[in-house]
């Protein structure tokens, strides 16, 4: 077993014998008294911008925490999001590619996306495996319940966050943004098309 | 006031080409990841109190 596999097998041994655990959604007048993942911004988020967020509809928020000590284990909130092209220039290579591809002719521009503003563990959890559960909720949510159309799960992620997406089966949008301290990635939902039946 | 997060750019050219054939060619998960996602999923949404996601 991979160690990131047994990170995540510890989270859910610790986890599963917990019954005051819950997921809560953030809402305006709620309030968030400590966190600390040891990222000044992420801290400061939760701590201060989430309600506000929130009440404008610029992202919900949800904590991972104990219902009795209200010690928050981790956060993320979520935004819609869509993957934008462009317009190919007329070229026959395109065309051949349209030809093949789209016989009816119908070619979506814009794609549908659930974007990861934020994410993120406390320092006391680190490395347990909690982040990668909120990811698998997420990506799960998504495609199982698709309660309104969404293709894609993006993120921002910081630099030193990438090999974590990338075990999650998240890929580059672009090479623009390659050794930038924050990088866009994506995950596919119909990557878990064939196993619509496991979800 | 936290920063805020980076827009999804806009692809073009070469990139959105490859990006869609990626879409039309979407490399499936291991078994082993998809019942990782299934546990988590199951495990956690019992525990959701109001989450409207």
């Amino acid at each position: 077993m991979s160690s990131f596999a047994r990170s995540v097998s510890t989270a859910h041994s610790e986890m599963k014998h917990n019954d005051t655990l819950q997921l809560r959604r953030l809402d305006a007048g709620d309030v968030v008294k400590q966190f600390d993942c040891g990222d000044e911004d992420l801290n400061d988020f939760i701590l201060t911008d989430a309600p506000l967020y929130y009440r404008v509809r610029l992202a919900t928020s949800y904590v991972l925490e104990d219902k009795i000590s209200g010690d928050v284990i981790g956060y993320f909130s979520l935004a819609h999001d869509r993957i934008s092209l462009t317009d190919f220039p007329s070229n026959s290579a395109y065309n051949r590619f349209r030809k093949q591809f789209f016989a009816q002719g119908k070619m979506f521009k814009s794609y549908p996306a659930i974007k990861i503003c934020r994410l993120a563990t406390d320092k006391r959890h680190r490395g347990s495996g909690v982040g990668a559960m909120l990811v698998n909720l997420i990506i799960a949510s998504y495609k199982k319940e698709n309660r309104a159309g969404c293709r894609f799960v993006t993120v921002d992620a910081y630099a030193d966050a990438l090999d974590f997406y990338f075990k999650q089966g998240f890929l580059p949008l672009s090479k623009e943004d390659e050794g930038a301290d924050t990088r866009l990635l994506y995950f596919d939902l119909e990557s878990l098309r064939s196993t619509d039946d496991a979800l | 006031m936290a920063k805020p997060v980076k827009e999804t750019p806009i692809l073009f050219g070469e990139e959105a080409r490859q990006f869609e054939v990626r879409m039309l060619h979407p490399k499936p998960l291991s078994p082993a990841r998809v019942k990782a996602i299934r546990r988590d999923y199951e495990f956690l949404r019992k525990k959701c109190v109001n989450c409207s996601f």
